[in-house]
């Protein structure tokens, strides 16, 4: 059976179930990378929000559209350069990176030999190393500095940084390079001369080199970068404006000092979280950005692959630590609360611990869980309603079910499901109500009957038997017409019969006649002498006419006439009645002459009235489909009960 | 005449005994229905009176078994029982009762059907040639019944049906068994042609209590032409 317990573990497990789709869900959208965009938005939603400040002691020197204006076309000359540096170098900055690629020999030979001279003299200048693809072939190039300044640079380091499958720069390798990733950072370099460079960096693992792929571009120890804002945050100084003395030299006293291309002629330019697509940032500010991130030990580290997949999947069925004990609307609530919630603190993450989790398989799991549960919770309630169902078939008699129940429940749709489980529900109520009118009638009706016989026995003089049987008889007949009665109300309208009314009629003023004499009353019968064919239940219609026969009977006075006829007032439909002389019914009489237990005015002349003979009329004229009514006129009471003809041919009459 | 009576309560068999021993009836009581069945068996009873429901074998299982081992042998059977719903009713009869008496027992009742039932078996009803009712006199070999000194006009199957009815005065006959009597030789006759037939003898035979008769309809399920006690 599909009792309540058994629903509980059912769900129990059911939940368990959800909980391993949710994370298999989760997996297979973490693994596969699938909505990798989606979490590529989270992260940069969380760039965005995480504003820090500006840290003063980095500083651009920016190679701008002034400086273009003023100084003439790119590439400029070195010996250019090298006067920056001895300006630079005057006011003793921490260390200068200069991100301006000098990977092949000037065409003046004098003005490498300048920079070289420049370089040295400062001895905290660091230099990019740029790893390219050729036009040809795509073979992959380390292309260091020209070794004559590669000698005086007191440290090369790579400005790549890594750009996402939707283009925008996020990442950085500490390590990378050609056959083996051993390249820092230019940042890395620039630190390190600056001697800022944090303790746990310089614990960066020297990367295992693979014996294979020494034509591959290697990479290792992958970060996020933490941006400190938008382009432009970072301060810039004019190179020309340098270059012609107008800033104080003092500005860069122990400052770290970047050189490179902000303007947008010279395209070295990248997309990046902080900045919209129409708003790319300078190479020169990634690497700002990079080394601030460095320095102040907030490079994001990426959750790897497997504790990413194990704690999407753990995520994922999150969820049902609430959904099992919250009704649909919480859930969905709670729900909606933990994706936003979710997002959230996965956007916040990189701030706060320097720890990045693509959270999109777990979000969408998450999205998953509450239709995925309410399903199963919908299933749950459905195998309930079924089963409820079937149990409600087996044990409620046809009669009491409004309509039949259908053969097959699976066809029917939820509201149809829910709408037979009321009709069941009015028809258990009926039951109940029955059940009680049951007791009443068994406590009361046919007890005090039975009391005041047994009373009479155990009285001490004794008594006559013909004084018990006046309430001996009510009790019986107060027991037969009860039974009477609730098979009236167990009629069907399928198992009825096709028979001959008349006949009916016929044998019920057969059964009274009897009494009619005894009352000294005679029984007129106005039969039709053509057969009259309905569909019915022979015993209770018997019944029926007998009750209202002794009805009639028993109101009518000695030696007037009670009669019993049948009208065919139209095609298919047929009413049979019985007419004594009487006093008119006022209309509150009429009205309780046909509800349960009722009497008419009398009843003190006809104490062995069950009460129940009328209403078993109405009880019987309406489980055929008809009704029972009375008419009073001209000193004649006529109580009637219609019903419907079986539409066929009235003459019968065979050979 | 020998009674086989099954009857678990033992006040209402003493009393039911009692009148049966006072009629002249030779009664043998059972409490067992397996008892009894053996009983009926082995020895040779005339009528059997079975009470519907008893603790071991009911009513209808002896009468089952009885009728599975003695087949034509099989003495007449009456039932009494406290239940008359018409399905329970025609159940008894179409397992092939010859009658059925609704509990609570009148004696009267019980003598009248138990008469109707051996008379039969003796089969004195089908030796008369005319039957003498007061207002209402049959002659069967003229095949004409006299109404109040008045020849009633009746078609043949009417007739026939009445004659048999008239022989059989007391005994429940099923629709079914009168259309193997009545309209042997017409087929395809159904169980109204029967009810309208009836009708038609209640009225032009007036088969009511005022002329000493009752045509009592079981459910439908056929027919007992009884001779009221008290005519007017």
């Amino acid at each position: 059976m599909f009792g309540p317990l058994a629903v509980t573990r059912y769900l129990r497990s059911e939940a368990l179930r959800v909980a391993l789709l949710l994370a298999l869900i989760a997996v297979s959208i973490s693994g596969s990378g699938l909505l990798v965009r989606i979490d590529h938005l989270i992260f940069d939603v969380g760039q965005r929000l995480n504003r820090r400040a500006v840290p003063g002691d980095v500083l651009i020197i920016a190679i701008d559209e002034d400086s273009l204006d003023r100084l003439g076309r790119w590439p400029w000359p070195r010996d250019q350069h090298a006067r920056l540096l001895q300006a630079l170098c005057a006011s003793r900055p921490a260390a200068i990176a200069v991100d301006i690629a000098f990977s092949e020999p000037s065409s003046d030979p004098l003005a490498d030999a300048v920079l070289a001279k420049a370089l040295a003299d400062c001895g905290n200048v660091v230099l990019p190393l740029v790893i390219e693809a050729t036009r040809v072939g795509g073979q992959l190039l380390e292309s260091p500095p020209i070794p004559r300044l590669a000698a005086v640079a007191v440290g090369i380091g790579r400005t790549a940084v890594r750009l996402d499958e939707d283009g925008i720069a996020r990442a950085v390798d500490l390590r990378e390079g050609v056959g083996a990733a051993t390249w820092p950072l230019l940042a890395e370099e620039a630190l390190r001369v600056a001697r800022q460079l944090p303790a746990q960096a310089n614990a960066i693992a020297a990367p295992v080199t693979p014996l294979v792929a020494r034509h591959e571009l290697l990479r290792d120890q992958s970060r996020r970068i933490e941006f400190v804002g938008p382009p432009g945050t970072v301060p810039r100084l004019s190179y020309v404006n340098l270059l012609e003395g107008q800033i104080a030299s003092a500005v860069f006293a122990d400052k770290i000092v970047l050189v490179g291309a902000t303007a947008i002629g010279l395209g070295d330019f990248l997309p990046t979280p902080v900045s919209a697509l129409g708003q790319p940032m300078p190479g020169v500010e990634v690497l700002a950005n990079i080394l601030i991130s460095m320095r102040d030990g907030r490079l994001i580290s990426i959750l790897p692959m497997a504790p990413t997949l194990l704690l999407a999947a753990l995520l994922a069925g999150v969820p049902m630590l609430w959904l099992r004990r919250l009704m649909p609307l919480p859930g969905l609530l709670a729900s909606s609360a933990w994706v936003l919630v979710l997002g959230a603190a996965c956007a916040l993450l990189p701030g706060v611990a320097q720890l990045w989790f693509a959270p999109a398989g777990a979000l969408f799991a998450a999205l998953f869980a509450f239709p995925l549960w309410s399903w199963r919770r919908l299933e749950a309630a459905r195998r309930h309603l079924d089963q409820e169902l079937r149990q409600l078939r087996a044990i409620l008699p046809e009669s009491q079910a409004t309509q039949a129940f259908p053969a097959e429940i699976r066809r029917l749709d939820f509201e149809q499901r829910i709408a037979w489980v009321q009709a069941a529900q009015r028809s258990m109520q009926a039951l109940e109500a029955q059940r009680n009118e049951a007791l009443a009638f068994i406590s009361h009706d046919l007890r005090t009957p039975l009391a005041s016989a047994v009373s009479q026995l155990e009285s001490p003089d004794g008594c006559a038997p013909e004084n018990l049987l006046p309430s001996l008889r009510r009790a019986l007949g107060m027991a037969q017409a009860f039974l009477w009665l609730a098979r009236a109300e167990a009629l069907e309208r399928r198992q009825m019969k096709e028979l001959e009314l008349t006949a009916v009629l016929e044998q019920a003023a057969d059964e009274l006649y009897a009494l009619a004499r005894q009352r000294q009353v005679s029984l007129v019968r106005q039969l039709p002498e053509a057969p009259v064919w309905i569909t019915g239940d022979f015993q209770s219609l018997e019944r029926c006419a007998i009750n209202l026969l002794h009805n009639a009977l028993t109101y009518a006075p000695t030696g007037t006439q009670v009669s019993i006829g049948i009208d065919l007032p139209a095609a298919g439909e047929v009413t049979f009645w019985v007419a004594n002389a009487g006093p008119p019914l006022s209309g509150e009489q009429v009205d309780r002459l046909f509800q349960r237990f009722s009497r008419g005015d009398q009843m003190a002349e006809n104490p062995s009235g069950t009460g129940l003979g009328l209403y078993f009329v109405r009880t019987v004229a309406e489980r055929h489909g008809g009704e029972a009514g009375v008419t009073c006129a001209a000193g004649t009471v006529r109580f009637w009960v219609r019903l419907a003809a079986a539409g066929v041919a009235a003459n019968h009459s065979s050979p | 005449m020998r009674i086989a009576y099954l009857e678990d309560d033992g006040d209402v068999a003493a009393t039911v005994s009692g009148w049966l021993r006072a009629a002249g009836y030779d009664v043998e009581c059972f409490v067992s229905g397996a008892e009894c069945a053996h009983a009926v068996e082995s020895r040779c009873f005339d009528v059997c009176l079975f009470d519907w429901i008893v603790p071991d074998l009911s009513g209808r299982e002896v009468l089952a078994r009885l009728q599975i081992k003695l087949r034509r042998a099989m003495p007449a059977v009456i039932f009494t029982t406290g239940r008359d719903a018409e399905e329970d009713v025609v159940a008894v009869l179409n397992a092939g009762a010859d009658d059925y008496i609704v509990k609570p027992l009148s004696r009267a009742l019980l003598l009248a059907r138990l008469e109707a039932v051996t008379r039969r078996q003796r089969g004195v009803a089908g030796g008369s040639l005319r039957q003498d009712f007061g207002r209402l006199r049959v002659d069967h070999a003229r095949r004409q019944i006299v109404l109040d000194e008045q020849l009633v006009a009746l078609t043949e199957r009417e007739t026939d049906l009445a004659l048999y009815l008239f022989q059989n005065v007391g005994r429940a006959l099923s629709r079914e068994h009168l259309i193997q009597v009545v309209w042997s030789l017409t087929p395809d006759v159904d169980t109204r042609t029967v009810d309208v037939h009836a009708s038609s003898l209640r009225r032009k035979l007036r088969l009511n209590p005022e002329y000493g008769w009752r045509l009592v309809s079981i459910y439908g399920h056929g027919y007992r032409l009884e001779r009221e006690s008290s005519p007017a």
